[in-house]
């Protein structure tokens, strides 16, 4: 699955003093859980085909590290939250 | 519309991510928004012109511009390399003009009401300014609008107006200084000082970007609202004690709605966003002041 981002800031029209807030959302960025998969072969002897089948677990595959970078605006100065998508501005 | 602009690293790859915002139009007073108006056409005094409506330049002291015509009118000036403008005419409208000084201060007003000072850039040089406006007698009633002043030991000081819209930066410094953006020395018996919506950084550690100071009297009926302000030992002095005179309780000390930054100090000022407010008087109110930016953005910051 492709891996899409976003920025979404609230309010989108502030008043002096307010605090707006800036917040990253990724999307596609899951982890793939271990497969089951089924190796296939045939076997020749004196002239008689044998069809073998064996199965393999596959490894899975955890979700890609993220890491969001401070926003930018001309006349704002973004700040981080503790929570990492998320960050705040006040409106001067 | 504004753009913010952001990023997001996922494994190795960066997605680049931008959001609109639509600021207000009318942000903080800054250099944009202040001083001369731009283009404004200045006549140099005295090389261009020497005097108008209520004024005339004095050879005197260095050469300062003097106005002491009632409702005199002083527009459209740049006044460099000597004294300011002294105001002894009550009622007069500075507008438009540019002063660049190292004197005492680059308009002084002396004991009158009324005056009008707006749209000017005082700047001081070579050396910093001891005050940009100031009320010399300290009886005098003043209102300033969308100044520009830099480089200064006192951006503003007076007691009994109006100071808004405007922009005081740069603090200069030589020993023995105490920079205040905006101070108000106390004493005022009548009237009120209101100082609002300014811009006022005082990037030096020390004294203040707002004082209220009972040096010569008691202070009352004033009031910081709505201003953006860093720097200072104390970003906001609220009036509180006193040195030289009897213990007097400040009243009607209204200090609201301030946005202090940490662009110079982690604290606002080097030592912290404000002192000497007094909450034991039921007139005094502290309210909606908060952190402009840092760890605390958006905090709330409690009266001292």
């Amino acid at each position: 699955m492709a891996v899409t981002a976003s920025l979404t800031v609230s309010p989108s029209s502030p008043a002096h003093g307010a605090t707006v807030t800036a917040t990253y959302s990724v999307s596609g960025n899951n982890p793939i859980a271990p497969q089951v998969a089924t190796v296939s072969g045939d076997a020749n002897v004196g002239g008689q085909d044998f069809a073998v089948t064996t199965t393999l677990t596959l490894p899975g595959t955890p979700a890609a590290a993220e890491t969001y970078a401070v926003p930018t605006c001309p006349g704002l100065t973004f700040t981080a939250t503790a929570d990492p998508h998320v960050f705040t501005a006040i409106v001067p | 519309m504004t753009t913010v602009s952001g990023s997001v690293k996922v494994g190795a790859t960066t997605y680049p991510v931008t959001a609109a915002v639509t600021l207000p139009v009318s942000s903080y007073p800054d250099a944009t928004n202040t001083g001369v108006l731009a283009g404004t056409t200045l006549k140099r005094v005295p090389q261009d012109v020497t005097s108008g409506p209520g004024w005339s330049w004095q050879t005197s002291a260095g050469g300062y511009l003097r106005v002491d015509g009632a409702n005199a009118v002083v527009s459209g000036l740049d006044i460099s390399g000597a004294g300011g403008i002294d105001v002894y005419a009550a009622n007069a409208t500075i507008s438009n003009c540019k002063i660049t000084t190292a004197g005492y201060w680059a308009i002084g007003v002396h004991g009158v009401s009324g005056v009008k000072i707006q749209d000017c850039t005082i700047i001081g040089a070579p050396t910093r300014l001891e005050a940009g406006i100031k009320d010399v007698t300290g009886t005098s009633e003043i209102t300033i609008l969308r100044c520009n002043i830099s480089n200064w030991e006192s951006g503003v000081q007076m007691s009994r107006g109006l100071l808004q819209d405007s922009y005081i930066h740069d603090a200069g410094y030589v020993n023995g200084d105490h920079t205040n953006g905006f101070t108000d020395n106390g004493g005022r018996t009548d009237g009120t000082m209101i100082v609002r919506h300014n811009t006022i950084f005082n990037q030096i550690g020390q004294t203040d970007c707002i004082s209220f100071f009972q040096d010569y009297g008691v202070i009352q009926n004033v009031t910081a609202d709505n201003n953006y302000l860093a720097g200072g030992g104390y970003t906001i002095y609220g009036g509180e004690g006193d040195t030289s005179h009897p213990r007097v309780k400040t009243s009607n000390v209204v200090i609201t709605n301030n946005l202090i930054s940490t662009r110079f100090y982690p604290l606002g000022g080097s030592f912290g966003p404000a002192a000497y407010f007094d909450e034991t008087v039921a007139s005094n109110i502290w309210t909606g002041n908060v952190w402009a930016d840092g760890p605390n953005v958006g905090k709330t910051i409690p009266a001292p």
